[in-house]
């Protein structure tokens, strides 16, 4: 089912914000990664026909912007900052905790699809450092091993539960 | 705007104000270090390679006054406090520009180190190797050495192809973005863009096919460095080592200046020659990558005689004597008017003179032609003899105050340089119209797109018409002076209105006024015009002529008219007289010779140049038909296998001569190399016929007529007036160039154009410097043989008068039980003889028909579904493709090799019915 | 300094749940554009806030009404932009304001976009704050729904229709024209200058672009006007600033304060940060988010403005403060800012592209004990090949952190690099 046969009135929505369609560009990129699991060719290409746009566009819009994803990732991406001063109050530990515990290193994929784990920049966020972003949702002052099984697990129950996940943050909330 | 005074490392230079610092300074003959930067671009200021110091009097935030020093003059102060890009910093007044200090040297060096850092440093096996602005600046401006670790510089996988002509290496690239920008920007094809971001930027295409475009290979000229090279010329040469040859290319009516640069006697690459009047610095992909069929292995090597049912190899003499011997004896038995000669608006001016000489003179036969006569071909009006273009007219220098007007063409396919042309007239402020049946590329670059129905083009035109009647907008000075027949035009418009011509044709009559508004009110305005106005008929025509008559845009620099015909040298053909109406006695036409051949009237034929039976049984079976036909050529065509005498000839590489193009320019090429396998020149080869002719047989020497006195001009037409002085009757040329001077002799508009002449158009004043390209491109595109010379339209005199002959066309019905219009359309890409051996094999249009979606939606039919079209003629069966944005209700056939479009077409537009097949 | 008693800003320090829409109309929320719209005109608008003094919280500090007064006459449609993509390290306080205060930055924006006759305005957020453009969404809607937004507001034919945006993860949206070009649907790379934003900005039109602090300063100054707004902080930074503390200090977090107030009182006063996690030394203070000039524990003193922190050679920028303890390496700081400048370069100039990637190169060898004797220079000349020779501030800002840690810290530079042994070669053909 196509993006347009999916989520039309959405997309319709999306677009008459814009004096100019193309603006429209980011906001169906995320719904289209949320769709198909990531930013796939025909994902892209979909997007261009979308918005009348040459498909060279959309590919450098998708190349150029870190929460685009070109690549599967997993059904909750951890994104932990590593950036001053987060890299100072326990990052690395925290970096270091999640990959023990769940068998990966940064940017890859549990086998099962669950986690993908990220270094990123700056998450504004500061004041909580060591804190870490899944789907965009903050999870802050994760200081101690046991916060993050907690985490884990509490995020492998949301996604067994059938609710719904957006890796672009969709849903997220505070 | 007016001139800006200021100093560069102590020169004073006055430029025009707006001007760049990087150009400014050029003028003063300093050269500031660029790689972003192309002065045929807009600049961007990415690479900072041009940073210079820029001073500027200090000025008194109080008073707003220029503070004065003690020594009475300005306190100058650095611009920002910091160095400049030149090359998006305008000069102003006062200005004062360092380019050589320690400060600008150590950024320059910088910037290089930077650059270099990542580089791979393989020039001795690179493409661009010695004629790299990468190499030329390091050497000049950057460190000797690289504090870059070795380790830790970034690999990418070697080159990778971004589509199947042009290579990427992304370790030699250096960002410029100048690819990009030349594709959004100058081509118009967005095809180009960024991957990632920062140090992982690189160059993607993602277009489907990938760099889907037809002007690619201009990328990799102005690559500054090794990154874009074609798939063409890789690892063929070393740049130094190729000896450019100045050539013309013969694939279109554009006429761009082409370098063959050639290894001893081989083809290493194309490139193109500088010629600001023709195609700038660019070219397309058809004449870079179209030329390797010189080299082709199926080329024609020696003349082939028919024994039987095969074609044998025989010596020139006994080849010649045969022609000689078969066509007087049927110019004996039947008379000369049972002989015919097409030759192919492909051949240079050279072979076109001698064989219409040949034929109308020697063997005295009125029938010529230079087209097929196949049943769909239109008839050639042609307005660009008469009202063509002023002399004088630069395209390049065509903006603001130009409006041109498009009406039944596609330029990208039909002379594609013409795009960028374009594209260039409205970025530097134009007006651009496009009036075509169907979409095209160009109309995405226009301020306005009418898009008529097919058919009723002619109402479309005529309502321009009326709509500059209606809206006062006739030049009254040049009608006045020059033309007749407004009182009778008047009168035949009285009943029509723009409203109800508009409605007729489908098209907005706000779009129609506003087009004619445009027109009409610029300084300068240009028609162009293709096969689809040509397919439209003959009133398209009548009304763009009165168009232009009225308005006064004909008759000097950059007004008039531009006819896309086929061929790279139809201007040149119809100028040499192949055609039925050159000559005192009208002749057959190529469809009136078919027909005449087919109930016997023809006995003989001469054919150069031309396929006529390509893909068209009716012209297969009447050239069987006839006694004897000649053929000349360099592939063995399918015309050419039904010859009972085939002569070889030499391709554009292996001789010289001249081409003119749609501007009327005469530009002459050279001999690149040896004649392949010692073929000799068109014209020779009609030079050995005529002499083997028995003598004194010449039945009309003096068969032209006196030129036209003042009188009024019928601006539309090829069968208007005879073009040819008397020619001697004498066969004595020893080089081309002889055959050139009595063309200029006789040749109605060619007396300038001796290749003596031609050589005086050397140095033209609007040249790059010599050195420039070393700066911008590294690649020379030097235009050594000059810019050619523009002959004059007949309305370059400003005595000639014409008459207004637009009419209302009669009502165009439709066909009871077929209701789609079939229209043939011109593809660059056709896969005829030009493309063997040529990279655009890939590229070249399968047959196929084009639907709407409505109409391929009724037909139930998919792409890829084969359906059959029948017409009163016959039918074809072709696989569908769909565009999005064709009209309902019309159909497009690409003309291109393969399709038997004759079977079809009952002219140049036809009424088919469509059914689906499988 | 007294702390205030009275917040402009984070007023939920003052008013429970404030960001809820009853509490906020109940204190007088949406009065300010009530008045703004009936009873002034544009122009009154644009100079009460010039007379306020209120400069643009995005980092330049640049005076927002006369930002306002570049637009050109007559030339419409216009464009108010509220810049959220907050991505400069140790900066947090864009994010908070929206999710504690997200009406007044609503209102400010709408009295905003009115003082400038734009109808349409866009709130650019970071990508990464995906809940809290929800949120903001969420607030919009209820302002659309009494009324505040959308037609003819307050019956006087002022039209405002107000969008969120989504970035997507580019610290180089942040900038003014790389916003606009995403915004557009573009990759975001900085445009050239001029034209200028506000002559030809976002699809080419007269554009206005503030940060979201800026705006939610609006509404309290039209409120009670020019001169309580002056009230606070210094002559010439006047009104208050969210600084966001964070790093090794006990109470990391938001903190209002006016314009003028010494760091020391921020870092150590209990109404603050209540000094530094276990009591140790502060090593570098970064006053104003990664692009700042660093500063060492013997210029606490300064206080906290644009011109006291212009004159110590740094910058208070987004008035994000990061506080580094003796722990810290300065080598190990300057990599890792340096890290995050290369991270986010656009790749579109020279300089920034290759100069972070260089400087990451050199600066990661010698803080994993690689460093060699000629580094030093070498960083030095890398730096100073950027330094005034980038398209846009970001590859000037990554000039600071290391020419600050060389300026402050050399022997430490030394010290990794004798560490490292010299003679031990880095081979010159790559191992792999």
């Amino acid at each position: 089912m196509s993006l347009l046969e999916k989520s039309g009135a959405e997309i319709d929505a999306i677009i008459a914000r814009y004096p100019q369609k193309r603006s429209a560009v980011l906001p169906l990129l995320y719904l289209a990664q949320d769709e198909y699991g990531y930013l796939t060719d025909a994902a892209m290409r979909e997007v261009a026909t979308i918005l009348d746009l040459p498909p060279t566009d959309v590919f450098e819009v998708a190349g150029f912007y870190s929460l685009l994803y070109e690549q599967p990732v997993g059904r909750w991406v951890l994104q932990v900052c590593d950036d001053v001063p987060c890299a100072f109050c326990g990052a690395e530990e925290l970096i270091a905790t999640i990959q023990e515990r769940l068998g990966i290193t940064v940017d890859q994929t549990t086998a099962d699809g669950m986690f993908t784990l990220q270094r990123v920049k700056c998450l504004a966020d500061c004041n909580h450092a060591p804190l870490l972003q899944a789907n965009l949702e903050y999870h802050r002052d994760l200081t101690t091993p046991q916060q993050v099984d907690q985490l884990l697990a509490a995020l492998r129950r949301r996604a067994e539960s059938g609710e719904k996940l957006s890796i672009s943050g969709r849903y997220a909330e505070q | 705007m007016p001139d800006v005074t200021l100093v560069i490392n102590g020169q004073t230079v006055t430029v025009p104000a707006g001007t760049n610092i990087v150009d400014a300074a050029r003028a003063a003959g300093v050269a500031i270090p660029v790689f972003c930067y192309h002065p045929r671009l807009p600049p961007v200021g990415m690479c900072r390679m041009c940073l210079v110091e820029v001073w500027t009097p200090r000025v008194d935030p109080a008073t707003r006054q220029v503070v004065i020093g003690d020594d009475g003059k300005p306190v100058m102060a650095l611009m920002m406090g910091k160095l400049q890009p030149g090359c998006v910093t305008p000069v102003s007044d006062g200005m004062e520009v360092r380019t050589a200090t320690e400060k600008v040297h150590v950024a320059q060096k910088g910037q290089l180190e930077f650059l270099l850092t990542s580089h791979p440093l393989d020039c001795p096996v690179c493409d661009k190797g010695g004629e790299c602005p990468l190499q030329n600046l390091t050497m000049q401006f950057g460190p000797s050495t690289s504090r870059f670790d070795y380790g830790d510089k970034i690999h990418f996988e070697k080159p990778i192809p971004l589509g199947d002509l042009i290579y990427l290496d992304r370790e030699r690239c250096i960002l410029c973005s100048r690819c990009v920008r030349f594709q959004d920007e100058l081509a118009g094809d967005p095809v180009l863009g960024f991957d990632h971001r920062g140090r992982a930027w690189e160059i993607i295409s993602k277009s489907d096919p990938p760099f889907d475009s037809k002007f690619s290979g201009n990328t990799t000229d102005i690559c500054p460095v090794g990154a874009l090279t074609s798939a063409d010329f890789r690892f063929k040469a070393r740049v130094w080592e190729v000896r450019p040859t100045a050539s013309i290319c013969p694939h279109c009516p554009v006429g761009c200046n082409l370098s063959l640069d050639m290894r001893h006697d081989k083809l290493m690459r194309v490139m193109p020659r500088e010629n600001d009047y023709v195609n700038e610095i660019w070219i397309c992909d058809k004449g870079r990558f179209g030329m390797r069929f010189i080299e082709s292995a199926d080329r024609l090597r020696h003349p082939l005689i028919r024994k039987g049912d095969s074609l044998v190899p025989a010596p020139w003499d006994e080849a010649i004597a045969l022609v000689a011997e078969k066509l007087s004896q049927i110019r004996e038995h039947a008379g000369a008017a049972s002989l015919g000669g097409l030759a192919g608006p492909e051949l240079p001016n050279e072979d076109l003179y001698l064989f219409q000489k040949l034929v109308r003179q020697t063997l005295g036969s009125p029938n010529l032609d230079c087209s097929t006569g196949a049943s769909g071909a239109p008839e050639v009006v042609d307005l660009a003899a008469t009202l063509g273009v002023g002399r004088g007219t630069n395209l390049a220098k065509s903006g603001a105050g130009t409006a041109v007007l498009i009406m039944g063409a596609d330029p990208e396919e039909e002379a594609p340089l013409y795009v960028l042309r374009l594209r260039g007239i409205v970025a530097r402020g134009g007006d651009l119209t496009v009036i075509n049946p169907y979409p095209t590329k160009l109309e995405r670059s226009a301020a306005r797109s009418i898009r008529p129905h097919a058919g009723f083009e002619a109402f479309a035109a005529l309502a321009l018409v009326k709509a500059v009647l209606d809206q006062g907008l006739i030049a009254t000075e040049f009608v006045t002076a020059r033309v007749q027949g407004l009182d009778e035009l008047t009168a035949r418009l009285r009943e029509q209105s723009v409203e109800s011509l508009c409605e007729t044709a489908g098209v907005s009559e706000a779009s129609v006024r506003a087009a004619a508004q445009a027109f009409a009110t610029a300084e300068h305005a240009i028609i162009i015009y293709g096969r689809a106005a040509l397919a439209a008929g003959e009133d398209v025509l009548r009304a763009l002529t009165d168009l232009a008559l009225l308005t006064g845009k004909a008759g000097r620099p950059g007004s008039g008219v531009i006819a896309l015909l086929p061929g790279g040298n139809a201007r040149g053909a119809l100028d040499m007289g192949v055609h039925p109406g050159a000559g005192s006695r009208r002749g057959m036409g190529a469809r009136e010779m078919w027909a005449a051949a087919r109930d016997g009237r023809l006995r003989g034929m001469i054919i150069a140049g031309m396929d006529p039976a390509r893909d068209n049984p009716a012209i297969a079976a009447a050239l069987d038909a006839l006694e004897f036909v000649v053929v000349q050529d360099i592939f063995l065509t399918e015309t050419a296998q039904r010859a009972d005498v085939v002569l070889p000839t030499a391709s554009i590489a292996g001789r010289e001569g001249t081409f003119t193009n749609a501007e009327r320019r005469v530009q002459r090429f050279r001999q690149a190399r040896i004649p392949e396998y010692n073929t000799p020149a068109g014209w020779e080869v009609m030079q050995r016929i005529a002499r083997a002719l028995p003598p004194g047989r010449s039945e009309s020497v003096t068969d032209a007529r006196p030129v036209a006195g003042r009188r009024a001009q019928r601006a539309s037409g090829a069968t208007a007036t005879a073009t040819m002085d008397a020619p001697p009757a004498t066969w004595d040329y020893a080089v081309a160039s002889d055959v050139a001077d009595e063309i200029a002799a006789t040749v109605r508009g060619y007396a300038g154009t001796t290749y003596a002449s031609l050589g005086l158009t050397r140095a033209p004043e609007w040249g790059r410097q010599p050195d420039e390209a070393v700066y911008y491109d590294g690649t020379s595109y030097q235009n050594a043989e000059g810019i050619g010379i523009q002959i004059a339209a007949t309305a370059d005199d400003p005595k000639t008068v014409f008459a207004l002959r637009a009419r209302v066309p009669a009502p165009f019905t439709r066909h009871a039980t077929r209701p789609y219009l079939l229209l043939a359309v011109t593809r660059a890409y056709d896969g005829g003889e030009w493309g063997r051996e040529s990279k655009l094999r890939s590229r070249m249009v399968p047959p196929h028909v084009i639907l709407s979606v409505a109409d391929a939606a009724a037909h139930s039919v998919a792409p890829g579904a084969i359906v059959r079209l029948e017409s009163d003629a016959g039918r074809i069966e072709l696989p569908v493709q769909i565009e999005v944005t064709l009209p309902q209700g019309l159909v497009l056939i690409p003309d291109v090799c393969g399709t038997p479009l004759s079977t079809i077409q009952t002219g140049p537009q036809t009424w088919v019915a469509i059914s689906r097949v499988a | 300094m007294p702390p205030l008693t009275e917040h402009v800003v984070l007023r939920d320090l003052d008013i429970v749940n404030i960001a809820d829409f009853d509490v906020y109309l109940q204190h007088g929320g949406y009065e300010a554009l009530r008045s703004a719209v009936t009873e002034h005109t544009p122009a009154d608008i644009v100079q009460v806030v010039k007379d306020a003094g209120l400069r643009g919280r995005g980092g330049a500090g640049f005076p927002a009404g006369v930002k306002w007064g570049f637009l050109p006459k007559g030339v419409y449609p216009r464009y108010l932009l509220c810049n959220c993509d907050e991505s400069e390290p140790g900066t947090f306080n864009n994010h908070q304001i929206i999710d504690r205060n997200p009406h007044q930055l609503i209102e400010g924006i709408a009295i905003s976009a009115y003082a400038i006759e734009a109808h349409t305005a866009f709130i650019y957020v970071r990508g990464e704050f995906a809940a809290a453009a929800r949120g903001l969404e969420r607030a919009i809607a209820r302002a659309y729904a009494h009324g505040f937004l959308g037609k003819d507001i307050f019956g006087r034919g002022y039209d405002l229709d107000i969008f969120v945006h989504r970035g997507a993860g580019a610290y180089i949206c942040g900038e003014e024209t790389a916003l606009m070009e995403s915004l557009e649907g573009k990759i975001g790379q900085p445009r050239l200058r001029p034209p200028f934003p506000a002559v030809a900005g976002l699809y080419g039109k007269p554009t206005i672009i503030n940060n979201v602090e800026t705006l939610a300063n609006v509404p309290m100054i039209v409120r009670n006007g020019a001169a309580w707004y002056r009230q606070f902080g210094t002559e010439k930074s006047p009104g208050t600033k969210v600084f966001s503390i964070a790093g090794h200090v006990k109470r990391p977090g938001n903190y209002e304060a006016p314009f003028g107030t010494p760091l020391r009182e921020l870092l150590y006063s209990p109404d603050y940060c209540q000094g530094i996690r276990g009591d140790r030394k502060v090593k570098i203070v970064v006053p104003g988010g990664a692009s700042a000039g660093w500063l060492t524990a013997h210029d606490l003193d300064v206080t906290m403005d644009y011109e006291a922190l212009a004159a110590k050679g740094s910058m208070l920028g987004s008035g994000g403060v990061i506080v580094l303890d003796e722990t810290v390496s300065a080598v190990e700081v300057a990599y890792k800012m340096d890290e995050f400048f290369k991270h986010e370069s656009c790749g579109k100039c020279t300089p920034c592209r290759e100069g972070t990637y260089f400087l990451v190169k050199v600066l990661h060898r010698i803080n994993h004990g690689h460093g060699r004797k000629d580094d030093i220079p070498l960083l030095h000349d890398v730096y100073n090949q950027m330094a005034g020779n980038c398209f846009c501030l970001l590859g000037e800002s990554a000039v600071v952190p290391i020419r600050s840690a060389l300026r402050l810290f050399p022997h430490e530079f030394e010290q990794a690099i004798s560490r490292a042994g010299n003679g031990h070669a880095i081979p010159l053909i790559p191992a792999h």
